[in-house]
């Protein structure tokens, strides 16, 4: 088999291995992640009630599918003698569950969901954007029951606010406050649930400003609908919430005038029956009708309890390390990255350095110290450097003590440099870095030997090229975002790795090359 | 011709004209054809002369050779009253570290350009070749002592100083191409591209100079002299192709540049060979060496070898240029 093809083979398991090892540990850390941050619930519905008639139905609301929370688990628990049909109505989009019997005497009912809530969602996916037919838009516009528009509370509130040239959202947005903040609160046995009554009084129970808030929607012409749900929380014995949503700006739109929310709901308030007050609605033939929810908290999935159990494919995860050590680590998973831009840049651009990773050393050794103090250092010690072995030349010495003088002297240089930059400004924090000194020694004795044989002019060009290298190094290794990612997923190198062969097997021109032999083509 | 105001050409023009990059070369030609365990028999001088001896192939004849520090100090006694010599590090690549020695006044050493050199200040650079200052990875290192070669007077005519060189580049023992170097006032008197020296091309078949090139850029004449470089007739041609296709088989390298000074009284005298010869030779024939390759490759082992391999020079030179063009 050909060096090529077995290039080219090796390259794509590595780009495997890399997609593999990548989509096992998102995967494996996205759950861990989910079962950390999601809420298990248990919502229970208990109906009691009593069939006196044969012609009797109830619709129950069953808990609504949307974004933040997800129905894992139903149990409904039926009577044996009652018809069950489940049904989503086609305007409003709840989720029914009606029963029907034609024989009379006691009935109990269960229902079981567990609830699984996320915390993470967007305002858009909750509010979904839609159009409302014309029928719909008659039917949230209508006046009936408790939402008389045209009481005259109502007109009077509309006196008060008036619409002038106010937007939609404007509009609302008064009405909300209206609702939320002028009324007292008041008890449904004192009849505060009624809106004439409520507005009259300046008193109202949680169902009193829902109601009130969609009557004045209405008689705004404004659809608007009442929604009834749960606050999800530790409960006994729950009491349904009633809150609003009004539709502008083609989406729905949640407010909730007990609690002040407005726009978007708590991830927490799982809607059930929209259009509606109650979680169970009697159709006909129904007496004594009891419900009663609990809403229960259940425990996270035994991964999450046992994610600090010690088991050896932790050593696989780098997040696990101490704090401290993040930063060389991510510094050093850098790196290979460092040396990828070399390579790009020697084998793909064609722009020599002195040295090979030369470069990336240097750049690695200025993300240590501060940049500054790195240039400052730099740039003495160069000179220092480029001068002491300019006088060391005469001496006439041999290669390896001539080198360690240099050193000698860039240390010293170094150590009083940092001694003179502390005591200028004790609070600069300068920090002395071993690493760049032998780099920068082994630097200047090539540039020496390459201007002494190849000329000076060739050296410099050798030295931009360094420069060009070891800055882009720098913004490389100083990414820190790219750092932590790979502090998390160091399968990413089996890229890195594919690369370098692709790169290796490269047998294209250079970059430099279609400019060098620029005089071939006529 | 427009090709001045051009800055770049795209890759696809270059690989119509057969252009070879460095990329491909080390991918497709090098790796392909160099073993690794043969690279010392043209990284180390030594090496190479002893096979080339071997051989029957002329080099410098080697006066003395050191190898340790403490031998620098007997320098002088070994040397004893040559006058021209050359010193150069056994390991050294594109002639760095060679001091060519032309005058003697008793301790003080002139070069071939006229400079001159104290012997502590050769002493000193003896000690920095040993320890491999220039050999390929700064490994301790050796020191040549060999006879200076006098160019042909053909040659020195047309150099300004040093010693011009040839190179020929064989692919699988046939010479493909070949160049003669020209040291320049810019080069310092070295025969070394990078440093401004000049190339021009060399016909296989005639030995005459053609073409030409000065840091990458086409040139006709010598920028010193402004003698045009063209259709000069090498002397000792067919002898310098003979023993270069010798060479090359000795040392089993399939892609391989072998240098060449021709002296005025021996003839050809191989200085070195290189297993990564460079590609400026394809500027200095303003052409492409990629086909001159494929068609080595095309054709059968029997006519490729032996006393056959100058029916294939014959045949490299008097294609017309359109053929390469494929």
């Amino acid at each position: 088999m050909s060096a090529r093809v077995l290039s080219q083979i090796w390259a794509a398991v590595f780009v495997f291995l890399g997609i593999l090892a990548f989509s096992l540990r998102y995967q494996s850390r996205h759950e861990v992640q989910e079962g950390l941050q999601d809420s298990l619930w248990r919502l229970t519905y208990d109906i009691q009630f009593e069939v006196d008639s044969s012609e009797a139905s109830l619709k129950i609301g069953l808990p609504d599918q949307d974004s933040s929370a997800a129905i894992i688990e139903v149990e409904e628990k039926t009577h044996i003698k009652l018809d069950a049909k489940e049904t989503v109505s086609p305007l409003n989009k709840n989720r029914e569950l009606t029963l029907s019997t034609q024989l009379t005497g006691n009935y109990q009912v269960g229902a079981e969901f567990e609830i699984r809530l996320k915390p993470r969602n967007a305002w858009k996916e909750q509010n979904e954007v839609a159009d409302l037919s014309s029928t719909a838009r008659s039917r949230f516009l209508r006046s009936e029951g408790e939402i008389d528009t045209s009481g005259a509370n109502v007109r009077e509130v509309m006196q008060q606010i008036p619409r002038g040239e106010l937007t939609d959202s404007e509009l609302v947005q008064q009405l909300f406050d209206f609702c939320s903040q002028s009324f007292k609160p008041g008890t449904s046995e004192d009849g505060f649930d009624v809106v004439g009554y409520a507005l009259a009084n300046h008193q109202a129970t949680p169902l009193g400003r829902a109601r009130t808030l969609v009557t004045l929607c209405r008689a705004y012409r404004i659809p608007a609908r009442l929604v009834c749900g749960f606050d999800l929380r530790q409960a006994a014995s729950a009491i349904p919430h009633v809150w609003v949503e009004a539709f502008y700006g083609h989406r729905w739109v949640p407010f909730d005038p007990t609690y002040g929310y407005a726009r978007q709901m708590p991830y927490n308030f799982l809607p059930v029956r929209r259009d509606s007050e109650v979680i169970v609605h009697p159709v006909g033939g129904i007496k004594n009708l009891t419900s009663n929810f609990t809403i229960l908290r259940l425990p996270p999935p035994v991964n999450v309890l046992q994610a600090e159990v010690r088991r050896p494919s932790q050593v696989l995860d780098l997040t696990r390390l101490p704090v401290e050590m993040h930063e060389v680590m991510s510094l050093m998973l850098l790196l290979p990255l460092g040396a990828l831009i070399t390579a790009i840049f020697r084998n793909i651009i064609g722009l020599r350095t002195l040295g090979t990773f030369a470069p990336a050393l240097l750049a690695m050794s200025f993300i240590y110290a501060e940049l500054a103090t790195g240039l400052v250092i730099l740039i003495a010690v160069l000179t220092a450097g480029y001068f002491g072995r300019i006088m060391l030349d005469r001496l006439h010495l041999l290669m390896v003590p001539r080198s360690s003088i240099v050193l000698t002297m860039i240390i010293l240089l170094i150590v009083f440099g940092v001694s003179l930059i502390d005591y200028a400004d004790p609070l600069s924090g300068v920090r002395a870095v071993l690493l760049p000194l032998v780099i920068l020694t082994v630097l200047i004795e090539r540039y020496f030997v390459t201007s002494e044989e190849d000329g000076t002019a060739f050296a410099l060009q050798l030295v931009v090229g360094t420069a060009v290298v070891a800055a882009c190094c720098y913004m490389m290794l100083g990414w820190k975002e790219i750092g932590s990612i790979l502090l998390i997923y160091p399968e990413l190198h089996f890229f890195t790795i594919a690369a370098f062969i692709w790169i290796g097997r490269y047998s294209g021109y250079r970059l430099v090359e279609l400019w060098r032999f620029r005089d071939m083509v006529k | 011709m427009n090709n001045s105001k051009r800055f770049w050409a795209w890759p696809d023009e270059l690989h119509r004209r057969g252009i070879l990059g460095i990329n491909q070369r080390n991918l497709d030609v090098i790796f392909e054809c160099n073993q690794r365990a043969y690279y010392p028999r043209v990284d180390n001088k030594l090496l190479t002369k002893e096979i080339c001896q071997a051989n029957g192939i002329k080099v410098p004849e080697t006066y003395f050779i050191i190898t340790e520090h403490s031998e620098c100090r007997r320098f002088i006694d070994m040397v004893g009253d040559r006058t021209e010599f050359v010193v150069k590090p056994s390991s050294g690549a594109a002639g760095r570290g060679i001091v060519v020695v032309a005058g003697r006044l008793g301790n003080g050493f002139f070069t071939s350009s006229g400079r001159l050199i104290e012997w502590t200040d050769l002493r000193h650079h003896l000690s920095t070749i040993i320890s491999g200052l220039y050999s390929l990875g700064g490994q301790a290192d050796s020191v040549i002592v060999e006879r200076r070669i006098v160019s042909h007077p053909l040659l020195k005519s047309i150099a300004v100083e040093g010693t011009p060189d040839i190179r020929v580049i064989l692919y699988r023992g046939v010479p493909v191409m070949a160049m003669i170097r020209l040291p320049t006032k810019m080069s310092g008197g070295r025969a070394n591209l990078h440093q401004g020296a000049i190339a021009a091309a060399i016909e296989l078949n005639t030995g005459r100079t053609y073409g030409g090139v000065c840091r990458d850029r086409a040139i006709s004449t010598h920028p010193d002299t402004n003698f045009p470089i063209a259709g000069i007739e090498l002397p000792n041609w067919k002898d310098v192709l003979e023993e270069a296709m010798k060479l090359s088989d000795a040392l089993e390298m399939g892609y391989v540049g072998i240098d060449f000074v021709i002296d005025a009284d021996t003839g050809p005298v191989v200085l070195e060979a290189n297993a990564r010869p460079g590609l400026a030779i394809q500027l200095a024939h303003r052409e492409g060496i990629m086909p001159r390759l494929k068609f080595i490759d095309s054709l059968p082992l029997a006519d490729r070898t032996g006393e056959n391999r100058w029916n294939v020079i014959d045949s490299i030179t008097t294609k017309s240029s359109d053929f390469w063009r494929v």
